[in-house]
């Protein structure tokens, strides 16, 4: 004994709490038990023991965890508790970390949910395409819930101050119990049948998960999916799931806020009036300011403020045309008056009367013809001789014949 | 009801109206007579939103004959 080294108890404590922390079981480890010595406390830590007929072991739960909790720990109530098993060295005690903790038997509930609501949806229940849109004016709007109770209370409070046009009517039925889903079936049947409203809401308030169960049940589930009048889900919490949030055209997260999505806000309807009523009229402003504009960019036209401007042009042109016409024609007179003087000068050249001029006559017999030969005229014929400036009087004398030709 | 019937169908109206006046080609005519049939829908669907008096009521099961009847519902005195 005295040859062997002491350790302290922090030591030792240390080394058992290193031992455990590397042991695969105590780091994942579900325990079975009942809660007792059950503490809440206000830092939001919970503390308490779990025990069976042979043993106690002491549990906490943090802050962080504690708050994540569906139900209210009471002492008594049997839990399954997940975790890990450490030491706390200041007191050399081991005890139970739970990071996650649920009632016991509620686990078979979490097996059935999640069966039935892969089964639904292989279905095709949950289908986005089957789901109907929700009518944005509704003129009925049908609750199936409990008569009494928060939920009604908080859907009726929420429909009266946001949108007073639309009626209200409540199918009471049973939300827990064994009667429960039945009741739900039939409310929406009926509604369905009569065509007694518009669109539905069904749900209730907050509750445990088997408060929460008719709403998954697999006979509600298939009422709100064959339903023709849009159904809304509204069931507990906003972290309260269930089949019907999942198979319902809408979830809201609680009954208010089922309330709120069903109807349009008055207010904000009467606003979106005014709003379309100012729309209304500077749409209306905008076409008449573009028809006076366009009336403007005609009266400023040329032609429309001298409507006369267009005749003067007209004349002018007029004007230019006939003065260009008359050009024309002058200056054709001109070229044959040209031509006419070429003409009469080259008839001139050709004229007998220009040989006269030169000292030539002309002879004519009485006959009048002119004489170009002897032969045309006898001795003692009369004769008349044209020359340059009149005319001469004569009488044949003689005829002599030229020698050549006499000869010839 | 008949007032109900008419609301949803003057809104979609009106929607429609002012669908087409933000279109550009319209002309004065067209402009004018929507302009009035607009105006006269906005004061309708306000009207007819103020003149609304909500029905609450609850479903009951007659005693003899079975049917669910609609009766007031003043169930929310707490």
């Amino acid at each position: 004994m005295q040859e062997r080294q002491a350790i302290f108890v922090t030591e030792l404590n240390r080394y058992i709490k290193e031992l455990m922390e590397r042991n695969d079981v105590l780091c994942d480890v579900l325990v079975k038990g009942e809660l007792s010595n059950f503490k809440a406390h206000s830092s939001g830590h919970m503390y308490m023991s779990l025990k069976d007929e042979g043993g106690v072991l002491r549990a906490v739960m943090f802050r962080g965890n504690a708050a994540k909790l569906k139900f209210k720990p009471q002492n008594g109530m049997k839990v399954i508790a997940h975790g890990r098993v450490a030491v706390f060295e200041r007191d050399g005690q081991y005890q139970l970390y739970i990071d996650d903790m649920q009632q016991e038997g509620i686990g078979d509930l979490y097996v059935a949910f999640e069966e039935l609501k892969n089964k639904l949806n292989s279905e095709g229940l949950f289908d986005a395409s089957h789901k109907m849109p929700l009518p944005r004016y509704p003129k009925k709007v049908g609750v199936i819930t409990a008569p009494t109770g928060a939920a009604i209370r908080d859907i009726i409070n929420v429909l009266t101050r946001r949108f007073s046009y639309s009626d209200v009517v409540l199918y009471p039925v049973l939300v827990q119990g064994e009667n429960s889903a039945a009741s739900i079936v039939e409310a929406i049947r009926y509604f369905n049948m009569k065509k007694a409203a518009d669109v539905l809401i069904v749900g209730r308030g907050g509750g445990s998960i088997e408060d929460l169960w008719s709403f998954n049940e697999e006979s509600v589930a298939r009422a709100i999916y064959h339903s023709e009048i849009p159904i809304i889900s509204a069931v507990g919490h906003e972290i309260d799931f269930t089949i019907s949030d999942f198979v319902a055209d809408l979830r809201a997260p609680t009954p208010s806020a089922a309330a709120e999505l069903v109807v349009p806000s008055q207010v904000e309807l009467k606003e979106k009036f005014n709003n379309v009523y100012n729309r209304l009229y500077s749409q209306a402003n905008r076409i008449i300011e573009r028809a006076s504009l366009r009336l403007k960019q005609q009266a400023e036209h040329p032609l429309m403020r001298n409507p006369l401007s267009k005749l003067d042009e007209h004349r002018m042109y007029l004007d230019r045309i006939s003065q260009e016409f008359a050009d024309g024609c002058t200056e054709i007179l001109e070229q044959r008056k040209q031509a006419l003087k070429m003409t009469a000068a080259k008839l001139d050249g050709l004229s007998p009367l220009g040989t006269l001029t030169r000292g030539f006559s002309v002879a004519k017999g009485e006959t009048g013809s002119v004489v170009k030969s002897i032969a045309d005229v006898q001795v003692g014929e009369n004769m008349e001789i044209t020359v340059s400036d009149g005319t001469i009087q004569t009488v044949v004398q003689g005829l002599n014949g030229r020698k050549a030709d006499i000869n010839g | 009801m008949d007032k109900k019937q008419n609301f949803e169908t003057n809104l979609k109206q009106l929607e429609e109206i002012v669908r087409a006046l933000e279109g550009s080609d319209i002309s004065l005519e067209e402009m004018l007579s929507l302009f009035e049939k607009g105006i006269h829908l906005t004061k309708e669907c306000t009207t007819a939103l103020d003149e609304a008096e909500q029905k609450i009521s609850i479903l009951m099961k007659n005693r003899e004959t079975g049917e669910m009847v609609e009766e007031p519902f003043g169930g929310l005195g707490e």
